[in-house]
């Protein structure tokens, strides 16, 4: 029964992607390209800080295995918290979310098969995670290290031990995780809070590792970076970094039958724990999801005051979007944060700029990041109509025009990309990296293109939408027009923003007079004619297109 | 097709006129799920869709609402082509589903706000039509609770009370009993009848007989896509005996 369930899994898996569901080439031809630059530079830089931190000395002494099994021990620590990350939001998805719970629940299956299959389908996914992660560091510090047959032949087998370890602590912290998830589900506002904060954080954190990268290789000054206190720091990390720190020094060879005693322990300790915990856990949570009862709430009933339908429709696409905290965290989160992340980006690239070709073209590279970063943050378009999920259909019965439909999505969309575009100008002009003119130009024309975007997205979607079935008729998988807007509004951004960034920079090198008037004429007018292009491809053939959309049989 | 209004004002007693309506499905084979399908629906008519599982009931209902695009035929609401007029048509009509799509993420008291918006019912009239319909369905203080929450109930009582917010003359419903208790069930058939004692007219597709033959005025009974009969008032009144001959006849039968 195990091996069915089993099977069961990876046909379900094999479906999502496969023939069962319309195809996104697209999103997996770009899932691929992006994880392939994503390892590509991660073992650049890491080849490359690996072998300047080889040469940092301790009390004048170089150890280059101790340097690599501290470097090791680091970033095994990251993935080990990245793939325990991974493993809750697994088992919580298994426990709490998946459909076929009740389905299965009535079959003549023990509660602990189904989810030892479910687990060990989790276990498979993260082998898969640690191979893509691990081999490509141990390849990377290979360069630095002597690489043995131990080396080797560890590092593969880490990718198999890795889930193990990763999965106990996963299950132990699963419950608690989905507790505070809960308490959460209904405090809307404080989610979206605690969402853009966390995504601030981020974003700041990630403008110290770009310094980081940029003094890497512009100036090999980082090795100051590791000065006495910061070493003494790595050092007791790496003492303490239980168990990643054994396989470290297991693959680094150093007391390799005592840290293989040591693995193998944990290993079967915490593969039995973890499978203990949640086997008991699925039991419970099948119970708990049962007897959940909701709490009803007073309420006075007034009613607001007359809206035009389009008002209706904008305030129906806010509560969609408010009371899901993933669309939140897509709509209000990444776009209030937009413009944090071009201020970080703007601090570097106009340094960089000014030593790479010496010329002062701030206000061009800002519209290059604001439209770069605007065709990212608006892919959240791209499912405007299929966010509706079945409950579209009952607006098809209602005395609507399809204009007033999509104009509501349209306008909700734009709301927030317009007020991110004159935040982000707000903030650099604010910071004295544009001037007024400057800063009105780049929100004029990120606009523009925003908009351009927005209703090409919403018209891509409304051409195909992907409904989802499910009760609350939340879009979980990325469909192939998100993809392919992803794929357009970048192309779309680099190239009117590298557009007038190269015309500046190079009308400037010729000497020509007004060099920057003619670069953002340029941009304006490619946004001009973007924006009616899509505004026209939006409402073409409005009210035959949606008279013809008939529930999955187009 | 023209836009203009079919018949003048409505007042003729059609309220719903449906002429060879068919519906093919394209991926399901090209079949027509639907096939020259005709009946009128008068003012202060009950009227009941009946037929098997599968035999077209949905389809006709989701036809008549725009809901999906028709292949061939024609339906007028209030005189006005689903077709061609498609806004001014909607306008007489709401539609309850029988899955009672809602927007879920919205409390109760935001779905009736927004459908008195969209069907635009003026702000003084809210209130105390809410008040009416919440003393015959008894939603009570859930109405402040966000829908996703709803029971099956509460949701059918939720769609209901949106669909009659703005006192449509056609009131249309999609299974309306399915799964309801058997007390919430002679609630909605009482409410249907006094609905339509008040000149407007009620469509619902149903294959409980024994509800159709207690409400309905008029019986259309569908069988494998096709109109098999047509039961006025006196062949239901017979304490539905007719109407269950008729149903375990089903098949297409000559015209008398």
């Amino acid at each position: 029964m195990y091996g069915v369930l089993l099977k069961k899994q990876f046909r379900e898996k094999l479906l999502l992607t496969g023939k069962g569901r319309r195809r996104d080439i697209a999103g997996a031809i770009l899932s691929l390209v992006l994880t392939a630059a994503l390892i590509a530079v991660s073992v650049t830089v890491l080849i490359r800080l690996a072998e300047i931190y080889v040469t940092v000395r301790i009390d004048g002494v170089s150890d280059v295995d101790a340097r690599i099994t501290e470097l090791m021990t680091l970033i095994y620590a990251a993935i080990f918290v990245l793939g325990v990350a991974g493993g809750v939001k697994d088992i919580n998805y298994e426990l709490f979310e998946r459909e076929d719970r009740a389905i299965l629940q009535t079959l003549p299956v023990k509660a602990t098969t189904v989810f030892y299959s479910k687990l060990t389908f989790i276990y498979i996914k993260q082998i898969f995670l640690f191979t893509v992660t691990l081999l490509p560091v141990n390849a990377a510090l290979m360069t630095a290290a002597e690489p043995t047959v131990l080396y080797v032949s560890t590092s593969i087998a880490a990718c198999a031990v890795f889930p193990a370890l990763t999965l106990m602590i996963s299950s132990v912290i699963c419950l608690p995780v989905f507790a505070v998830k809960r308490a959460l589900k209904s405090k809307y506002l404080i989610t979206l809070i605690v969402a853009t904060a966390v995504t601030a954080a981020l974003f700041f954190c990630y403008k110290y590792v770009l310094d980081f990268i940029r003094e890497l290789f512009t100036t090999g000054e980082i090795r100051f970076f590791f000065n006495e206190k910061v070493m003494n720091d790595i050092m007791t990390f790496k003492k303490y970094a239980y168990p990643v720190n054994c396989l470290a020094e297991l693959v680094m060879n150093v007391d390799p039958a005592l840290n293989a005693a040591i693995i193998a322990l944990t290993a079967v300790i915490a593969g039995a724990t973890g499978f203990g915990i949640v086997a008991v856990l699925y039991n419970r949570t099948a119970l708990l999801r049962a007897t959940q009862t909701k709490r009803v709430r007073r309420s006075s009933m007034r009613f607001s005051p007359a809206r035009s339908v389009v008002a209706g429709l904008i305030k129906k696409e806010f509560f969609l979007v408010y009371r899901t905290p993933s669309y939140a965290f897509q709509y209000f989160s990444v776009a209030i944060t937009m413009p944090l992340m071009i201020y970080f980006c703007m601090n570097i690239g106009t340094d960089l700029l000014k030593q790479l070709v010496m010329i002062d073209a701030s206000a061009e590279l800002a519209l290059f990041l604001v439209l770069t970063f605007g065709a990212l943050t608006n892919t959240f378009a791209a499912t405007n109509v299929s966010r509706d999920g079945s409950s579209f259909y009952i607006l098809k019965a209602m005395p609507v025009r399809p204009r007033a439909i999509i104009t509501a999505k349209v306008l909700f969309s734009s709301f927030v990309a317009l007020l991110s575009v004159l935040v982000s100008a707000a903030v650099l002009f604010a910071t004295g990296f544009l001037d007024l003119g400057e800063a009105a130009k780049v929100f004029v024309i990120g606009s523009m293109m925003g908009f351009s975007q927005i209703a090409f997205a919403t018209r891509k979607d409304l051409n195909r939408p992907e409904f989802n079935s499910d009760d609350d008729s939340e879009v979980r998988e990325s469909t192939g027009t998100v993809s392919l807007i992803i794929i357009i509004g970048f192309l779309a951004g680099v190239l009117t923003g590298g557009l007038t960034l190269f015309l500046s920079v190079w009308l400037e090198g010729k000497g020509i007079a007004f060099s920057s008037l003619y670069a953002d004429l340029t941009g304006f007018a490619v946004a001009a004619v973007l924006m009616t292009l899509s505004t026209i491809y939006l409402f073409r053939g409005l009210d035959s297109r949606l008279y013809q959309m008939s529930e999955g049989d187009e | 097709m023209t836009s203009e209004k079919r018949i003048a004002d409505g007042s003729a007693g059609e309220l719903l006129e449906i002429r060879d309506l068919s519906k093919k499905y394209v991926k399901r084979g090209a079949v027509y799920a639907i096939k020259n399908i005709s009946f009128k629906a008068e003012r202060g008519e009950v009227v009941g869709l009946l037929g098997a599982n599968g035999a077209g009931k949905t389809t006709t209902l989701k036809c008549i609402t725009g809901m999906i695009p028709i292949t061939e035929g024609e339906v007028f609401v209030g005189g006005y082509s689903i077709k061609s007029d498609p806004v001014k048509a909607k306008s007489h009509f709401s539609f309850v589903t029988d899955n009672h799509s809602v927007f879920v993420k919205m409390t109760g008291k935001q779905y009736l706000d927004f459908m008195c918006d969209v069907y635009r019912v003026p702000y003084a009239e809210r209130k105390p039509r809410y008040e009416r319909l919440e003393e015959r369905f008894r939603l009570g203080a859930a109405v402040g609770d966000v829908i996703s929450g709803y029971s099956h109930g509460m949701r059918q009582k939720i769609c209901m009370m949106g669909s009659l917010m703005h006192e449509p003359e056609l009131w249309i419903l999609d299974e309306p009993m399915l799964g309801l208790d058997p007390a919430t069930q002679s609630k909605v058939t009482d409410f249907i009848r006094d609905y339509a004692k008040k000149g407007n007219t009620v469509l619902f597709s149903t294959h409980n007989l024994y509800i159709a033959a207690e409400v309905c005025s008029k019986a259309v009974i569908v069988s494998g896509g096709r109109i098999s009969r047509i039961l006025e008032q006196r062949d239901i009144d017979l304490g539905g005996r007719r109407l269950i001959e008729y149903w375990y006849n089903l098949g297409p039968v000559s015209e008398e």
